[in-house]
């Protein structure tokens, strides 16, 4: 029983969480990551009031958990669709049937260009003060912090290569 | 208590165990473990534990584990990262664009899809299988649902 109010509650926060979601797709003023922060709350807030209502109170927070891993989940696939490499490479052929390999790199993302990817991490990176670059590129202390932890997760899950 | 940390060590060691037998362990096969073991051990759950907290502290750490994994081996910013920490120095973004990016992640990618049969290669031309349209279409629609013109 308990499990079926858990999923209850954890359907509910989804469609609220997703309908918010692509209804404030609207307010550009918002940027992403506030639209997601604020559309995770509202889907939460909602959730909770339903928890109360039943008098189950004690189980929003195994809800909470499963509406975090959905939010894991929703996020990696929003970000996949709207920032994903490989896809991009796909979508490049919708306007060109065909196109030389060696031009597929220019073509790339509408016609942007593959270099236009790696400036745009770039910026990322040098945005939240990871990295400095001008035409050279080197991590900063807080980048090399940062990376020695990326180091180290990838040895916890034997990540020997990349994708 | 005991559940949760053991739940975690045996995930690490079997992806360990994984990672060293599977020649090409890819994210594929991560993702395909990570369902694999959400299932057995939550099987393993209903009939001995019996704890619902368990539950979600299951969904909680996979979900997060497929997220840093998806992260750590894919994301082209990280690349980026563990390239300049072992180098230890100014790297020209022009020199790393064309020698470690065109090469290791943009030509890698097109060698992916041509393996996994979504591009077909013709003499010095490229283009989309049916499988390949049939995912184009998908993502078109899936992408104009929430208004995204290009990705990258």
């Amino acid at each position: 029983m308990s499990i079926l109010v858990i999923f209850l509650l954890s359907i509910v926060f989804f469609v609220v969480f997703v309908s918010l979601h692509i209804l404030f797709l609207n307010f550009r003023l918002l940027g992403e990551t506030a639209r997601i922060c604020i559309t995770f709350l509202l889907g939460n807030l909602v959730s909770f009031f339903l928890s109360k209502e039943l008098e189950f109170n004690s189980l929003f927070f195994n809800s909470l958990a499963i509406n975090f891993s959905i939010l894991i989940v929703y996020i990696e696939f929003y970000s996949l669709i709207s920032r994903g490499f490989t896809l991009s490479i796909i979508t490049t052929f919708k306007n060109k049937k065909k196109i030389s390999e060696k031009k597929l790199s220019i073509f790339y993302a509408n016609g942007r260009g593959a270099k236009w990817l790696l400036l745009k991490r770039l910026k990322g990176l040098n945005k939240i003060k990871v990295l400095q670059f001008d035409k050279n590129m080197k991590l900063t202390k807080f980048g090399n912090f940062l990376c020695f932890f990326i180091i180290i997760f990838r040895k916890v899950f034997f990540i020997k290569d990349f994708g | 208590m005991t559940e949760y940390i053991i739940s975690i060590l045996v995930f690490l060691f079997i992806n360990f165990l994984l990672s060293v037998t599977i020649k090409k362990y890819t994210f594929e096969n991560f993702f395909l473990y990570v369902i694999l073991y959400f299932f057995v051990i939550n099987i393993i759950n209903y009939f001995y534990i019996g704890s619902i907290n368990f539950f979600s502290f299951l969904c909680l750490f996979l979900a997060s584990a497929l997220f840093l994994y998806a992260g750590l081996y894919r994301s082209v910013s990280v690349k980026v990262m563990i390239y300049l920490y072992f180098k230890n120095k100014n790297v020209s973004v022009n020199k790393y664009y064309n020698k470690e990016f065109i090469n290791s992640s943009f030509n890698k990618r097109i060698k992916i899809l041509i393996k996994d049969g979504i591009l077909i290669k013709k003499k010095q031309n490229i283009k989309l299988s049916n499988r390949g349209l049939k995912y184009l279409r998908i993502f078109k629609n899936i992408q104009s649902f929430y208004k995204i013109k290009f990705s990258g």
